[in-house]
């Protein structure tokens, strides 16, 4: 009866299952993809990561030293780095 | 300051060649923030350094520092936000120190990153952008990183069986997990003081091939979600559509899209585009 069982679920599987309304969900998926792609973030508008930013204040500081430059230091409510800021 | 100064391409030249560049982000420098004791310390340190030169002091706030470490001069976000301002105090900063110029110290890269999780966890990455310039910030869109452990994956994945047709609806908590962080670009990110009036989404089974199966998601939400950190009666209403691909046998997630089809806020519209990202 497992056998049955098993053999069934196979042969389910390589049946390819489709869609009650294939021609409907294919649109939407194509749709929902389109969406996702146009709502991505452009380069222009990340510019900061085009920034070398240092991990912390301690090692801007210890870099700071090293290259002898000065720390520019911006601190901030919130998630810049994700916008949420 | 980052669709303003920190935008501005001889703002990041200046900075990548004559500066260390570093942000500090004000919640984790707070007493219960993740920042170590050590670097908390050294925050202070600059701004008491600023109230004794009498400068500029703030939580928002720009501050150059000498190479060694000491306070050079220090902006009020209000001014640093102007270009020309920011590039002033850089260029004033430049001709007095006359810091060794040359490539970044640090290579640049990008800043939202996928965080670090378990191998089992789905990492969900979420872009808010306005569409209509209306309601909500509008300059940049913003991102959110959502984490749902192996053991929510499972969760998320409920139907009794997963036959073409099958539908299920998703753990009212899981859905909230996500769904929260459907709302715009606003000064309000606390995600904790948002309310649901209503919410739903839902799972279908479109089809199962070569031991993959596609599901459909479909829901709708409102959200009470306040621009600033008090109540304004602002509201997200959203309706939202996906799909999900994943092996029935073990419910493991190839691939989950979920957007906005309609969402609006505080009189605009907006757009959320939510994708699994594959570990690095």
């Amino acid at each position: 009866m497992k056998s049955l069982v098993l053999l069934s679920a196979v042969a389910l599987s390589s049946l390819q299952v489709e869609a009650a309304n294939p021609a409907a969900s294919t649109r939407e998926d194509a749709w929902v993809e389109q969406r996702v792609q146009q709502l991505q973030p452009q380069a222009k508008e990340k510019r900061l990561d085009e920034i070398g930013w240092a991990k912390d204040i301690r090692a801007a500081i210890k870099l700071a030293g090293e290259h002898q430059r000065p720390v520019f230091l911006f601190t901030h409510d919130g998630r810049m780095n994700i916008g949420r800021c | 300051m980052r669709a303003g100064p920190l935008s501005n391409s001889q703002i990041i030249t200046l900075l990548n060649s004559a500066f260390v560049p570093v942000y500090a982000v004000n919640e984790d420098y707070s007493r219960n923030g993740s920042a170590p004791a050590e670097e908390k310390a050294e925050r202070d340190r600059i701004f008491k350094e600023g109230y004794a030169q009498k400068r500029s002091v703030g939580s928002v706030h720009v501050y150059v520092l000498r190479p060694d470490g000491q306070l050079f001069d220090s902006m009020h976000v209000a001014e640093a936000a102007k270009s020309e301002k920011l590039l002033a105090l850089l260029n004033k900063t430049v001709t007095e120190l006359k810091p060794v110029s040359g490539k970044p110290v640090v290579p640049p890269e990008p800043q939202s990153c996928r965080p670090d999780c378990a191998t089992d966890a789905l990492t969900l990455h979420l872009v808010a952008r306005s569409l209509d310039g209306r309601g909500a910030w509008s300059e940049f869109p913003v991102e959110d990183w959502i984490v749902l452990s192996g053991a929510e994956v499972k969760k998320l994945l409920a139907a009794q069986k997963f036959a073409a047709g099958a539908t299920w609806t998703i753990d009212k908590e899981l859905a909230t997990k996500m769904l929260t962080h459907f709302y715009p670009a606003t000064e309000n990110n606390d995600v904790a003081k948002n309310k649901f009036e209503r919410q739903s989404l839902r799972g279908t089974v479109i089809s199962v091939r070569d031991g993959v199966a596609r599901a459909r998601l479909e829901g709708e939400m409102k959200m009470e979600h306040w621009f600033y950190h008090k109540p304004d009666g602002k509201y997200v209403e959203a309706t939202v559509v996906g799909y999900v691909d994943f092996k029935p046998t073990t419910k493991e997630i190839r691939s989950l899209r979920l957007v906005t089809d309609e969402a609006t806020y505080g009189g605009g519209k907006f757009g959320i585009a939510v994708q699994s990202m594959e570990a690095h």
